[in-house]
């Protein structure tokens, strides 16, 4: 007998225990019926895929890939960051602008000039809707409280 | 040849007598030859491909069972296995057997399926049949552990399948073929497409790596 055989006989044994799992009752007098009905429907033996499945089943079965995958989103979202980053950042022009626009617009304006780009102040990087310079219109006190119209009050020399 | 693949060389015994089709000499004549039915399958005649599908069909499902240790899963793959076998029947050279054929496409199905199925493996187990207990073998195994046989096997049978899975696709299908469903090396060389020491060394590592796991088990 086989050495390796001998090693290994109570293993095999064991595995003996495979060749006693059964499929349900009647299973194989129906498989070849299926198969058969199958091919007559025109099915391929291919399952359909999405182009998002199977790049999805490419990235799970290929590590190297996946290592690629996530580099490369990482590297475009670093260099999204950094774009931002200069975008945002104010140059002395805007500096100096804002110190011109300082008298004019007030203190409040004057910070909002200073984080606006050196592009243009027009395009700001800001989230808020509301362009700076509109801020501006609703900054300035529209009406004041307390220039209400006063009663007029006549009086009679003789009281 | 049939014979042939069923022969274990290392042990001279048919392992896997039981669990293949039984044919006795005379029905065998009956038959129709293997040539015959691919050569009217391939003429689109569903009737001698039935018959091609009906001789194989319980060895290639219970590889691809032993190998997915998943009934629904070895059902779908031993199906389309066959679909594309039908389709690919004009490429078919006769270099090999269709036997060896189909069992290399259904075998290849299967080997990419659970390349993709990896983080989600779980199993669904056919149930045992009633000759299990007749196998002294196995009870030997078993009486000593617990004295209700019945749930021994059970758990034995979730062990033994707990251990298939933590082995390489490539060497669970070595075990498979050779130590449950019983070919020889140089079918399995065939199959996997590479060369008999190749499957010997893979055989080899793959019985140790079970051993090793199953060591409650095995006295």
């Amino acid at each position: 007998m086989n050495p390796d055989s001998e090693q290994f006989e109570q293993l095999r044994k064991l595995l003996t225990l495979k060749r006693h799992e059964q499929p349900p009752p009647g299973y194989f007098n129906r498989f070849s019926d299926q198969v058969i009905a199958r091919i007559k429907s025109g099915e391929t033996g291919e399952k359909e895929m999405t182009w998002f499945r199977k790049l999805w089943l490419l990235l799970e079965t290929k590590p190297m890939l996946t290592g690629a995958f996530g580099a490369a989103v990482c590297a475009l979202a670093i260099s999204g960051i950094v774009f931002s980053d200069d975008t945002e950042s104010p140059g002395s022009t805007a500096h100096n602008a804002a110190a011109g626009l300082t008298p004019a617009l007030g203190d409040g304006m004057a910070v909002m000039a200073l984080n606006q780009g050196s592009e243009s102040p027009h395009f700001s990087s800001s989230t808020n809707p509301v362009s700076p310079t509109l801020r501006a219109l609703f900054d300035q006190p529209q009406f004041n409280l307390n220039n209400r119209p006063q009663p007029a009050g006549f009086g009679f020399p003789g009281n | 040849m049939i014979t042939a693949i069923m022969t274990d060389p290392a042990t001279g015994k048919e392992p896997a007598k039981a669990m293949e089709p039984e044919l006795s000499q005379a029905s065998a004549a009956t038959l129709p030859n293997e040539n015959e039915l691919v050569t009217q399958a391939r003429r689109g005649d569903l009737a001698a491909y039935d018959q091609l599908v009906q001789r194989y069909q319980e060895r290639i499902y219970r590889t691809l069972y032993h190998m997915t240790s998943n009934h629904e899963d070895a059902n779908d793959l031993a199906q389309e296995a066959f679909i594309k076998a039908y389709q690919a029947l004009k490429s078919f050279k006769g270099g090999s057997s269709f036997y060896t054929w189909v069992y290399r496409i259904a075998v290849n199905k299967t080997l990419n399926f659970l390349k993709q199925r990896k983080n989600r493996s779980h199993m669904s187990l056919n149930d045992l049949d009633f000759n299990v207990e007749n196998n002294p073998d196995l009870v030997a195994l078993v009486s000593d552990k617990t004295p209700r046989r019945e749930a021994g096997l059970t758990e034995l049978q979730e062990k033994l399948n707990e251990a298939m899975l933590t082995l390489s696709e490539t060497h669970r299908l070595v075990v498979t073929l050779h130590d449950v469903q019983g070919l020889s090396h140089e079918e399995i060389a065939k199959i996997m497409d590479c060369n008999v020491g190749t499957v010997r060394s893979r055989l080899f590592y793959a019985r140790q790596q079970l051993q090793g796991q199953l060591v409650d088990y095995l006295k």
